[in-house]
């Protein structure tokens, strides 16, 4: 399956990269690689943003104007989609069911499936961290098994409480910190997902595989998030 | 910054909106962290080119003024941004100069009568935690600022700085050419991009063609304009990367120039950005004021960044005394 890629203006300092292709995971796998490249490359670049099948790149063109800089990341980019094996699993313990804050039986009722069959559906399958955004560390995970897509709540709540699991669409994720949302929340996450203080991170990068596993509610403080590079 | 701290000003009425700002925050995308900053980076530049500054210290930048702060130790301050009075106990002083105050002196800026937003630096610039080699504030974010979690400036808040054993003995004052003339009309040039070609044409008509009103519901995020509808295209679009002055269109046809507080990520429709020299003069339009669009080819665009650097490199602030 081979991409079409696009390089587009952005703005005065800015151009965005489209990885174009028919399966999304390609695209996505293609983009994380060239943001890998440009990391490491010494083009005059001050910010980067990789997101579902493009990447913005803002560069300083007083050291490389846009044409000189549309070229050499022209020059870089595969003309058939690499092989997918860039990115890094992570494995997120999560409580379904736990928290204040919780919809796992209306999304039960809604889509008319058992409660116990939502998690194994949920927790089964692997999603790729398609995009970071909306807020710090708030990762945009798909795809979610079609039988658990539901459209956003039409009144999103003013408080969802950090760490909670939550779905909408086909799109799965973990509010890194309390904030409004309208997303449904299927359970809890006791392990910090973003960190200001000292090293300013969060655990997952686009094109991270991840995977939820169901642990109890005793268990959840003790098992952290594993990361196989 | 790991130099020392020490209590400099006291505030006790911080107006509308006012908070720590320096160049902003470098690399946090990725993780969806934004870059905020200054949003006239002119003006916040040249205040802390009058108290002798490092580039990246941090101001005060108050929105709207109706500003009051006591002085906690003998320093120099300076005031740039918006036409507004300044006072020192009272007395009216000159802005885009730099002032020598001491302690438990007062210092207030009335509202603008021009522009919008005031820089306020002081000798040595303003502290705060840093994270990821900035202390601008972003509320909606919950990062930065003078106590880090992203709070505004409220009334009792002390605010450190750096701490100095002496302060420039030269005042120094810009040169008048630097000093904005904030007009009631603002012309905005549009790098094309993004999505621009999806555009029906006639949306492109409209947006050249009429001019827009700066709404009140804008903020640092994005500056909303209101006028006649410009149709996005309706074409579904992947969440992506959003650039410092991207002019997104949602469904009302309403545009938005996105600004240093904006999410790193968005799925509107964008026609291009604004230039950064435009979006200095769109941070200091008040509510009401009236902007229009023209179309500016992005190697015209970086040939004019280079001259307004090259400008700014070689124009030096005039001693005072």
């Amino acid at each position: 399956m081979s991409i079409d890629w696009q390089i587009q203006n952005a703005g005065e300092q800015s151009v965005i990269v489209y990885a174009d292709c028919s399966d999304l995971d390609k695209a996505n796998a293609a983009i994380s690689q060239l943001h890998r490249q440009l990391v490491d490359s010494t083009l005059p670049i001050t910010s980067m943003v990789p997101s579902y099948q493009s990447l913005l790149v803002s560069y300083d063109s007083d050291v490389m104007p846009y044409l000189d800089l549309r070229a050499r990341i022209k020059a870089l980019l595969p003309a058939e989609a690499l092989e997918d094996k860039g990115g890094r699993r992570l494995t997120v313990p999560v409580c379904y069911g736990a928290g204040d804050v919780c919809d796992l039986d209306a999304v039960a009722k809604s889509t008319g499936i058992a409660v116990d069959e939502v998690i194994a559906l949920h927790s089964e399958t692997e999603y790729r961290v398609y995009a970071i955004g909306f807020a710090p560390g708030f990762a945009y995970m798909g795809s979610l098994d079609t039988r658990l897509q539901l459209p956003r709540m039409s009144t999103p709540r003013t408080a969802v409480p950090a760490g909670s699991l939550a779905i909408a669409e086909s799109q799965t994720a973990i509010y890194p910190q309390a904030s409004p949302g309208g997303w449904h929340i299927l359970g809890q996450c006791a392990a910090p997902v973003f960190t200001l203080q000292p090293s300013h991170q969060t655990i997952w990068k686009v094109g991270d595989r991840v995977r939820f596993e169901p642990v109890a509610q005793s268990e959840l403080a003790h098992v952290g998030i594993s990361i196989d590079e | 910054m790991s130099s020392q701290s020490v209590s400099v000003m006291k505030v006790s009425q911080p107006g509308p909106y006012a908070t720590l700002q320096d160049r902003g925050r470098v690399g946090g995308e990725p993780m969806g962290v934004g870059s905020s900053g200054a949003l006239d980076t002119h003006s916040y530049a040249w205040a802390n080119r009058l108290c002798s500054n490092s580039t990246n210290s941090a101001c005060i930048e108050i929105t709207a003024g109706m500003f009051e702060a006591q002085v906690l130790r003998e320093t120099v301050v300076a005031l740039t941004g918006a036409h507004a009075t300044f006072c020192i106990d009272g007395n009216p002083h000159a802005t885009w100069q730099s002032h020598r105050v001491k302690k438990g002196q007062v210092i207030s800026v009335a509202p603008p009568d021009a522009g919008f937003r005031n820089y306020l630096a002081i000798s040595g610039g303003f502290t705060g935690p840093e994270i990821l080699g900035s202390v601008s504030t972003n509320r909606r974010e919950r990062l930065g600022g003078h106590k880090g979690d992203g709070s505004v400036i409220s009334a009792g808040d002390v605010l450190q700085g750096v701490a100095l054993n002496n302060t420039p003995k030269t005042l120094l004052r810009a040169p008048e050419q630097v000093i904005p003339s904030f007009p009631d009309k603002i012309i905005l040039r549009l790098v094309k991009g993004y999505q621009f070609d999806s555009f029906p044409s006639s949306s492109i008509r409209t947006l050249l063609f009429n001019d827009y009103a700066v709404s009140n519901k804008s903020d640092r995020m994005g500056i909303r304009l209101s006028g006649s509808a410009v149709t996005p295209p309706t074409s579904p679009l992947f969440s992506e990367g959003i650039c410092f002055g991207a002019v997104q269109v949602p469904a009302d046809g309403q545009p938005i120039i996105m600004l240093s507080d904006r999410q790193t990520i968005g799925g509107y429709h964008k026609l291009g950005s604004i230039l950064r020299s435009d979006a200095n003069a769109l941070a200091q339009a008040k509510p009401g004021d009236s902007v229009s669009f023209d179309i500016i080819d992005v190697l015209d665009a970086q040939a004019h960044l280079q001259l307004e650097k090259y400008r700014f490199d070689h124009t030096m602030p005039l001693s005072v005394n």
